[in-house]
């Protein structure tokens, strides 16, 4: 049966619970990510049209507002898409996520509201707001810094999955008993929050940008009349340029990215540096794809610049800047060399000829016009789009049965080896190589006044305080095993932090109570 | 359909400016009293609601650094 396995408690989806998430999220990132963009261009497109009085740049704005409309909507349907899948082939995912992001996912949905609503308003009032066009782009501009931090909180959960860093999982005390917070300063804030956050919005003005581009590549090719293709060659010419300029900052933040995972997220850093896991699938490795894919852009990009540089009168980004940016993309790639194989370094060098050769081609075939370069720039940029979320998501370690081998259908519950687990908490041997020291910044981190410290006083308490601080109780009691220890010492390779002598005390209690009455223990140190 | 009617169909379309093309042409400021006063409204009050929740998450997210 293809929904049903042998043995196997889960729902099973028509090719693998691992693929129908992976499917979904790329095409929702592949979506999403080009809003953000959007929102910076036509504030960029609409601000040049005021400055200047020329329509061709804000007409251009409001085309670009009516995809933006579009595409918010279907990525609105394809993340709920998401979260049913997630809620249904990996039922503990939210579970646990929400003890620690409970409230930032909240204020998350009240700025998709917001975002929605403004953007709507922003392009239908476009033509009713003539007489204060000021204000109607700053409406507009407002959709950045919202973009921003709803990308703030998404990264907090994202980068928080692949290197949790030190979070506490806390409780407290609302309602006069201890409780799942919902939040969790050191899970959000962990160590490759910020990298994430500044990879991901250069990226994300490139991809958007870009694609803006090459949608005025594509009309360029189906316009006859001399006008419309004036328009068209200009408007994919600045918008080219603001993705360039975005995607020249990339290998700058990339290496303290790549330096990041390298101290907080090891085995991820070598997946993706040696092709292990699932970055390598069907005998490819798509990260070194991603970065060939890269090569290929900033060689086609610097040709583009280059000949823009002799020919435009405006927005022409200085050439100075895209030499030291591509020399920098060069001090990349040789640094991955020298970390990885010569072999990468080389292919790295000859996508980038070969782009920069293939640029100047193009050129030449269309009489000087970019629209060829447009729409090539654009399909590469998904292509990283795609391929980075995938090598991201896929260099986390994976989930292993007990025997240290992975099993399709049957590892979406880890077992308690092989998985995160830094150096301090690993009295019982657990340590896997994610961190090699605990940064320094965890000390350094602010006290926390006003929080009252509750200090669990029997063993019940123990169970009720450390239990809740990633799922309810209700999971301890309706569980029907008897193999308390493996799955206390799971939890604790999970992050819990578990003294020898409290996990042994833990594991006593649940193996000699019986909880009939289906209530969990109580917090009884009040 | 008859035969005048049909006539005055233009043979080749391709002679037809497109509406979008005249429009590139000017960059249609005008007098804000011109604006209708309900659509004044409306963006005063969203743009209100935008900037006040957007302050309240950033303090909310500052604060939570030192009271969590």
């Amino acid at each position: 049966m293809l929904l049903a396995m042998a043995g196997n408690p889960f729902i099973q989806s028509p090719g693998g619970a691992k693929f129908a998430i992976g499917f979904l999220g790329l095409f929702h990132t592949s979506v999403a990510s080009l809003a953000i963009g959007f929102a910076f261009i036509v504030t960029v497109l609409q601000i040049v049209g005021y400055m200047r009085k020329d329509n061709h740049y804000d007409r251009l704005a409001k085309r670009i507002q009516l995809w933006h409309v579009c595409i918010y909507n279907i990525g609105t349907i394809n993340a709920i898409g998401l979260v049913f899948a997630l809620s249904g082939l990996y039922p503990q995912f939210w579970t646990q996520i929400f003890t620690q992001f409970f409230w930032t996912i909240i204020i998350e949905e009240v700025l998709f509201f917001m975002l929605a609503t403004t953007i709507t308003l922003h392009y239908f009032f476009w033509d009713t707001m003539w007489g204060h066009k000021k204000m109607h782009i700053f409406l507009g501009s407002l959709l950045t810094p919202f973009f921003f931090l709803q990308f703030y909180i998404i990264n907090g959960m994202g980068a928080y999955m692949l290197t949790p860093g030190f979070s506490e999982s806390q409780v407290s005390q609302w309602g006069g008993t201890a409780s799942i917070t919902g939040w969790d300063l050191l899970a959000f804030y962990n160590p490759s929050f910020l990298m994430l956050t500044l990879h991901r919005t250069s990226a994300n003005f490139a991809y958007g940008a870009f694609f803006v581009a090459g949608v005025c590549g594509l009309l360029l090719f189906l316009s006859k009349r001399e006008k419309m293709r004036a328009w068209h060659e200009r408007g994919g010419r600045i918008s080219f340029n603001v993705a360039f300029s975005a995607f020249l900052t990339l290998p700058i933040v990339g290496f303290f990215y790549a330096w990041v995972l390298k101290y907080h997220a090891k085995t991820a850093y070598d997946n993706l540096m040696v092709g292990k896991g699932d970055v390598v699938a069907g005998g490819i490795d798509w990260w070194w794809t991603k970065h060939i894919i890269v090569a290929m852009m900033i060689g086609a990009g610097l040709i583009f610049s280059r000949n823009a540089s002799r020919k435009e009168k405006e927005f022409k980004i200085p050439m100075a800047g895209v030499y030291a940016m591509t020399l920098v993309y060069f001090l990349f790639y040789l640094g991955m060399g020298m970390q990885m194989t010569w072999r990468f370094f080389w292919a790295s060098l000859a996508a980038a000829v070969f782009g920069g050769m293939l640029c100047a081609h193009l050129l030449k075939r269309h009489e000087g016009s970019g629209r060829a370069v447009f729409v090539l720039m654009a399909i590469l940029s998904f292509f990283t789009v795609l391929l980075g979320g995938y090598a991201r998501e896929a260099s986390r370690p994976r989930f292993v049965n007990q025997s240290g081998e992975r099993q399709a259908g049957f590892n979406r519950i880890a077992p308690f080896d092989n998985l995160y687990a830094p150096p301090e908490r690993a009295e019982a041997g657990l340590n896997i190589d994610m961190v090699l020291e605990k940064p320094d910044y965890v000390d350094q981190m602010p006290p926390r006044p006003g929080q009252a410290k509750i200090q669990p006083e029997t063993v019940e308490d123990l169970v009720s305080f450390r239990c809740i601080s990633c799922h309810t109780l209700e999971r301890v009691y309706r569980y029907k095993g008897t193999d308390w220890d493996r799955v206390v010492g799971r939890m604790k390779a999970y992050g819990m932090r578990l003294s020898a002598e409290e996990q042994q005390q833990i594991v006593d209690y649940l193996n000699t109570t019986e909880f009939e009455d289906p209530t969990p223990p109580k917090y009884k140190g009040q | 359909m008859t035969d005048q009617t049909e006539n005055t169909v233009p043979e080749n379309t391709e002679d037809q400016v497109p509406e979008i093309e005249q429009e590139l042409d000017v960059y249609p400021l005008r007098d804000p009293s011109e604006d209708p006063r309900w659509a004044l409204w409306v963006m005063w009050i969203w743009i209100g609601i935008s900037l006040g929740l957007f302050l309240f998450f950033v303090v909310l997210f500052i604060l939570g650094i030192w009271y969590d």
